[in-house]
């Protein structure tokens, strides 16, 4: 029984990959090479993230919380957690988004690249699963108890995040923009 | 009456396929994926004389035919591997690394259950060869699978089509062998039963997604990029910086 699990495994992996391979490809995303307007896009996402970073260090600062509660009004407190909350949660997930974006992006333009390094791809690999994982962990921990006690792992997020602004900004700079698709034409071989 | 119909099926099928590949050009362009379905044409033509007119030396006969038609269906995955990445070639070497090291991985597992193959029968120890290099295959369609989902790869509707019949079919025919070499398994009577419905899907799949000549998706220009090595380096640097930023955030 102990052999079987692995095996069975296997086979219900190759099916669920099978079917994910199919989802992507009817959802037509994978077929559309990189264009212009994905360049692009990804250009202003990354310059849009790091304007943001003041702005989002700003978010979980304790000193706006330390000002609040010395007025001593309770209600006006929970009102500014409250809010402060829901603009992490928006914060983090419009992270989380822009990150999987440029990701996207990054596999996609990888695809094409003459020589590519399997360890920097591995590399990228892991610590794009850490910041899935600690960028979730952060939502959960902001859910449960408030933005400002989360000090520490903002940070992580933030510097992870940063890697990636680097990592994709590199990669964009060194890509050659007048060769990437216009349009999704069908090329007869 | 049924699993008769089921087989006729599949012949129909297999031969309307060999048909359209042959009339539209696509033997050409998958060379070894045809030869497999004709593989597996004429394994069922001999399987079919066998049972009529050497009944005894059926089960024998089944299992050395299925380690042939098994061999061929490696072809299927060479196919696959050389039509979905000979746009990328830096992909390419990279997959060929790993498949080569699954590859070696698979086959030293495999080995190892064949050590204990002389005690069997000769029918027997075929069917755990064949059920090792159907193990071994999964391992290899796997890493391409997620290769191809990783890299979003650009394929053409007929490869499309090609890949997920055949991980359709490999999927449930590794499942089906491993609940066949366990006995007693009330499960494997249900799968067994199933299994050559889901060659019949397979076959359907394989019709449709290769009735015609498909174009290929649109490509960019390879060489997007001309320095990697420089990409890499200075995010090797950064990479080491982010980490001793993070060590000394997560220090007490």
């Amino acid at each position: 029984m102990t052999t079987l699990a692995p095996i069975v495994a296997l086979g219900v992996l190759i099916l669920v990959f099978g079917g994910r391979l199919l989802v992507q490809s009817l959802s037509g995303r994978r077929n559309r090479p990189v264009t212009i307007e994905d360049f692009s896009l990804a250009r202003t996402a990354l310059d849009s993230m790091s304007l943001e970073a003041t702005a989002t260090r700003r978010i979980f600062a304790i000193d706006d919380m330390e000002f609040i509660a010395s007025k001593g009004a309770l209600e006006l407190e929970q009102f500014f957690v409250k809010e402060r909350r829901s603009l992490a949660v928006r914060w983090l997930r419009a992270t989380q988004k822009q990150v999987a974006q440029l990701m996207d992006l990054h596999l996609r333009l990888a695809s094409y690249t003459v020589e590519p390094s399997p360890r920097f791809e591995f590399r990228l690999a892991i610590n794009y699963l850490c910041f899935v994982v600690v960028s979730n962990a952060l939502l959960v921990l902001v859910w449960l108890r408030g933005p400002f006690n989360a000090a520490r792992i903002v940070s992580y997020t933030l510097s992870v995040a940063d890697y990636f602004c680097y990592v994709f900004n590199t990669r964009l700079d060194k890509t050659d923009a007048v060769k990437l698709g216009v349009a999704n034409l069908p090329r007869s071989v | 009456m049924a699993t008769n119909f089921i087989w006729w099926s599949a012949v129909a099928l297999e031969a309307v396929l060999l048909f359209r590949g042959a009339s539209e050009g696509l033997l050409r362009k998958y060379p070894l994926f045809y030869f497999y379905i004709g593989c597996i044409l004429a394994t069922e033509f001999l399987r079919f004389c066998c049972y009529e007119f050497t009944p005894s030396k059926y089960q024998a006969f089944y299992w050395s035919t299925e380690v042939v038609t098994i061999a061929a269906s490696y072809g299927v995955i060479i196919e696959i591997f050389r039509r979905s990445v000979r746009h990328h070639p830096g992909i390419a070497r990279m997959v060929q690394a790993v498949l080569l090291v699954v590859f070696v991985l698979a086959l030293s597992y495999a080995a190892t259950d064949l050590l204990f193959v002389g005690a069997m029968s000769f029918a027997r120890a075929t069917a755990e060869l064949g059920r090792d290099l159907r193990y071994i295959e999964g391992a290899l369609l796997l890493v391409l699978l997620w290769l191809f989902g990783r890299y979003r790869l650009s394929l053409g509707p007929d490869l499309l089509g090609l890949i997920i019949g055949y991980s359709f079919w490999i999927g449930f025919n590794i499942m089906n062998l491993a609940f066949l070499f366990l006995p007693g398994n009330e499960f494997s009577i249900g799968l067994r039963k199933l299994l050559p419905l889901t060659f019949v899907a397979t076959l359907i799949v394989w019709c449709v997604a290769l009735w015609s000549w498909q174009p290929e998706p649109a490509l960019p220009a390879i060489e997007l990029e001309r320095d990697y090595e420089l990409l890499a380096a200075r995010s090797r640097l950064l990479l080491a910086r982010t980490s001793s930023r993070l060590a000394r955030i997560t220090r007490p």
